[in-house]
């Protein structure tokens, strides 16, 4: 039984256009699974249907074998702020909050002490070199920093699943090196990692490749 | 984490969030803060002189109703007997017939009129006093600060001695209350029993009798129940005198005051919420990102919606403690009257719930916020 799977998937926008249909594919612990194909293809979406943000029109998410796609919205949340982490393309951190803020904002929502979350905060910080910015805004970062800075706030609960929206997009090929990395040492401790990525060198290094076709 | 734990840190995450936008925060601020000033300062300011206008009629005696007597006319002290058992009655007090009196050490002082009290006056019981040395029990009076004055006691004792050759000994000085301050300089002999207030000797005449009602409402019940009361032998002889205009003056003035007042109030707290709707509206319109982000984080709506509202309430009670102290000083500046503590409090506690709540609607659409509408990258 995979950690992550969907049978027979299906999603589409109320304009009644179909951009995911009938998929079934199993995300195993201990993976790294790349999503390729063209924009608009339905990467990201696919990616938010496993992340319990999209309510599917068919088929299922299932999470250790467990059909969670139509949970109440409550509970929902509380299964992305206990088990999934979330890595934006554009790194989405708060502009108005300190780098150490946005790290640990997750806490919040998991009801777990500040404190705990901060002492876990700097452990990975200080793993990705962005230690010396926890007081800094994100507009006083650069962007290869700010998807590092994303990064810690993804693994900071250690989650089973990891999704990733190109997270390599607009960084240097040292930095995305790092991401790349970081993830892989993640799902090697057993998690199950879903990248979305238009890299190819990215996407073959990964354990299971699906290409979505263009709608 | 318990309960508590949760609470505290999302009262922490609101004061952060709260930190973190400080141009619409202070937005907020200011508008609780104009609503609670503008209340104060206006209907405030109308209320506490409404206030002013109630005392200052009360004291005038709104709750009183006064019978005047001739000695032959059948007004005895039996009566008051009867009257401290009716419940809408405060307090009666009896006034025997005017003896005049001057000071015994000085001869061809000033009179002035002394009588025998029966009831209570004030918070004093009218009880005679018992005998002390060649003192009989009539012979200890008290008077009031004017009447010691005019009698030249400035010890506040002294004796007495009266027209019909009776010698007084002033023991003390007797606070006049408001309803009482037709009768100064006044000079009373505690004429009651202990066991009966009122009842010495049933057969002795009053002159005058100050019968006070617990409410100005309850005056005219209570005239009608002294009337009923009254047996004079000669009804001509026998003059009531009420403050029922005064009351139905008071009831006037309360009712329309507060009238305008509840209606100034509820439009400044409308007025004000708008506004604090709109600035959050705005505030999550501009940032719909981050909310965008915290569901997508985790985050359940109730949290969302919970998290603003904090974040309003902290601000509003800023804004509340910063208006109310603004206006208090203002008036204070001005020499207008101030409001009592517990209509400021009350506008505060409103100017606090109303923001809070006007920030509900912004809140239930924060929580609502499509995270891959928000996050999505073109």
């Amino acid at each position: 039984m995979s950690l992550l799977a969907t049978e027979l998937l299906s999603f589409g926008y109320q304009n009644g256009e179909m951009v995911v249909r009938d998929l079934s594919v199993e995300f195993p612990s201990g993976s790294v699974t790349a999503l390729t194909g063209p924009s608009g293809c339905g990467k990201s979406t696919l990616l938010y249907l496993l992340g319990l943000m999209l309510r599917p029109v068919g088929g299922a998410v299932l999470l250790d074998g467990t059909p969670v796609h139509a949970l109440p919205d409550r509970e929902r949340a509380r299964l992305r702020a206990h088990h999934f982490g979330f890595v934006f393309q554009d790194a989405a951190l708060d502009p108005t909050r300190t780098v150490l803020d946005n790290v640990v904002e997750t806490a919040l929502y998991r009801g777990q002490p500040r404190r705990d979350a901060i002492s876990a905060a700097h452990r990975l910080m200080e793993r990705f070199g962005v230690q010396l910015r926890a007081t800094h805004k994100p507009g006083q970062i650069s962007g290869g920093q700010a998807q590092r800075i994303a990064l810690c706030r993804a693994l900071l609960t250690n989650p089973r699943v990891v999704l990733a929206d190109e997270p390599t997009g607009n960084l240097d090929p040292a930095t995305s090196a790092i991401v790349v990395e970081a993830l892989r040492e993640h799902a090697d401790g057993g998690a199950a990692v879903v990248i979305a990525t238009h890299d190819p060198a990215l996407a073959a290094a990964c354990d299971q490749h699906i290409a979505l076709d263009a709608r | 984490m318990s309960v508590l734990g949760r609470v505290a840190s999302l009262i922490r995450e609101a004061y952060a969030a709260a930190c973190s936008q400080p141009v619409a925060s202070l937005l907020t601020v200011v508008m609780v803060a104009g609503m609670c000033a503008g209340a104060l300062l206006t209907t405030g300011r109308t209320v506490a002189a409404e206030q002013a206008a109630l005392s200052r009629i009360d004291a005038a005696g709104t709750r009183s109703v006064v019978v005047r007597a001739d000695p032959d006319a059948g007004l005895t002290v039996a009566l008051l007997d009867r009257l401290f058992a009716v419940d809408a009655i405060e307090a009666v007090a009896g006034f025997g017939p005017i003896v005049d009196a001057r000071n015994a050490a000085v001869p061809g002082a000033p009179k002035v009129a002394t009588r025998r009290a029966y009831g209570t006056i004030g918070d004093r019981a009218m009880v005679a006093l018992p005998s002390i040395g060649g003192t009989t029990v009539e012979d200890r009076a008290f008077a009031s600060s004017r009447a010691l004055v005019a009698l030249g006691l400035h010890d506040n004792t002294g004796d007495l001695v009266t027209d019909d050759g009776r010698g007084l000994v002033v023991v003390g000085e007797l606070a006049v209350p408001a309803h009482l301050a037709f009768l100064e300089p006044l000079v009373v002999v505690p004429s009651s029993t202990v066991e009966a207030l009122a009842g010495a000797n049933p057969d002795d005449p009053l002159v005058v009798l100050v019968v006070l009602a617990d409410t100005p409402q309850q005056v005219a019940v209570v005239e009608e129940i002294v009337r009923g009361l009254l047996t004079p032998t000669d009804p001509t002889k026998v003059s009531i005198e009420t403050s029922a205009e005064l009351a139905a003056i008071r009831a006037a003035v309360s009712g329309e005051l507060g009238s305008y007042g509840r209606s100034l109030v509820l439009a400044i707290l409308a007025g004000a919420a708008v506004l604090v709707a709109v600035n959050n509206l705005t505030l999550v319109t501009l940032r719909r990102k981050d909310f965008g982000r915290r569901r997508a984080l985790g985050a359940t709506q109730s949290l969302i919606i919970a998290l603003l509202l904090s974040q309003v309430a902290l601000l509003a009670v800023l804004g509340a403690a910063v208006g109310v102290v603004t206006a208090l000083v203002g008036l204070a500046g001005a020499r207008q009257p101030i409001p009592d503590a517990s209509f400021t409090a009350a506008v505060a506690i409103a100017a606090i719930l109303t923001a809070t709540l006007a920030a509900l609607l912004p809140a239930v659409i924060a929580s609502r916020r499509d995270p891959l509408h928000e996050l999505r990258v073109p």
